[in-house]
């Protein structure tokens, strides 16, 4: 109950910054400014506008969670994460899993954070639009980059904190 | 509580690790992020990269090789925030909701088991003075192993 209770407080403080990188990232060329973007949306629709589709990403992000924990712990308990490159392979096969089911969400909640379109579409709506446009292929563009960057973002995560902690570890003993 | 100073030693430690290693993950896939969200955004008739080649050749056109890496200041500084959200606050409403720490507190030496139970005659209690525990009824109960259960589950995983 804490960690949701904390999960909603922290994914919806910094929610802004995402819909910024959306903003900022989401085009080629434009404006390069963070400030600049982040007025221009405040100026033209009020500061409520750096919250739109705030609930989707909320809504995605505690789906996905649940999904990678319930699967990690199902390899878990088969003994599945045990030694060195268990608990990494678990890790990631089971981010691979929930992020390949929930991913029409990611495609959903871009959508909502631009807002180029209707100024109050709703989720569904936004559902209903992109599928309308391209079908499920619509849903899942993107889906080969996102498999792509799972792998190594896991194992650079991997590396680096093992890696760290070793090297800190070595200092403080001697 | 030595012991629970001990544990608290390493917390910075462990969480410019974390922080390291987030930033250093999320630097080397900001790339192929980046890409995604063009092919994302992209409608399917019109303007906009529909597949990684064009949506990569597109920014390196523009914007240059660092042009690759927009956006990805913003999504660091976010997780970064994020996650001292999420641990600070979770400190705080975990203590609200009874976890491990209440727990320790019962077994500590300086507590007595009388005054974990509600005592009928208030002049027997041990101490003439207030409760030296903030959360006596804390102490036990089922929610408490729960909460246990899933810190343990979540530190592990």
């Amino acid at each position: 109950m804490a960690g949701g209770g904390a999960g909603l407080l922290a994914g919806g403080l910094t929610y802004p910054l995402d819909l910024l990188r959306t903003r900022l990232a989401g085009t080629v060329g434009g404006v390069t400014s963070v400030r600049r973007v982040a007025l221009d949306i405040v100026r033209t629709a009020g500061p409520l506008a750096l919250f739109r589709g705030v609930h989707a990403t909320i809504g995605g992000a505690v789906t996905y969670e649940s999904m990678r924990f319930g699967a990690y712990g199902a390899l878990r308990d088969r003994g599945m994460a045990d030694g060195v490159l268990g608990p990494a392979m678990c890790g990631t096969a089971a981010s691979l899993l929930a992020g390949n089911i929930i991913y029409p969400n990611d495609t959903v909640r871009r959508r909502l954070q631009v807002g180029k379109h209707a100024r109050s579409e709703s989720y569904l709506c936004a559902l209903r639009a992109l599928h309308a446009e391209g079908g499920m292929a619509r849903l899942y563009r993107g889906i080969v980059l996102y498999n792509i960057k799972v792998a190594p973002s896991a194992a650079v995560q991997f590396a680096t904190f093992h890696g760290l902690k070793r090297l800190v570890e070595s200092r403080s003993q001697s | 509580m030595s012991g629970k100073k001990k544990e608290k030693a390493s917390v910075p430690t462990t969480m410019a690790i974390g922080a390291f290693a987030g930033a250093a993950s999320k630097t080397a896939v900001a790339p192929i992020e980046r890409v995604r969200l063009l092919l994302q955004m992209a409608p399917s008739r019109g303007e906009g990269s529909r597949s990684a080649s064009s949506g990569f050749s597109a920014v390196m056109h523009s914007e240059g090789v660092l042009g690759l890496w927009r956006g990805n200041g913003l999504s660091i500084v976010r997780a970064m925030l994020s996650k001292g959200i999420l641990f600070s606050s979770q400190d705080v409403l975990a203590g609200k909701l009874s976890p491990t720490r209440a727990r320790a507190r019962a077994r500590a030496p300086t507590r007595t088991p009388a005054l974990s139970t509600p005592n009928p005659n208030p002049d027997l209690r041990p101490y003439p003075y207030p409760n030296p525990s903030p959360h006596p009824h804390q102490a036990s109960s089922a929610p408490t192993r729960w909460l246990a259960a899933v810190r343990g589950y979540w530190r592990a995983g």
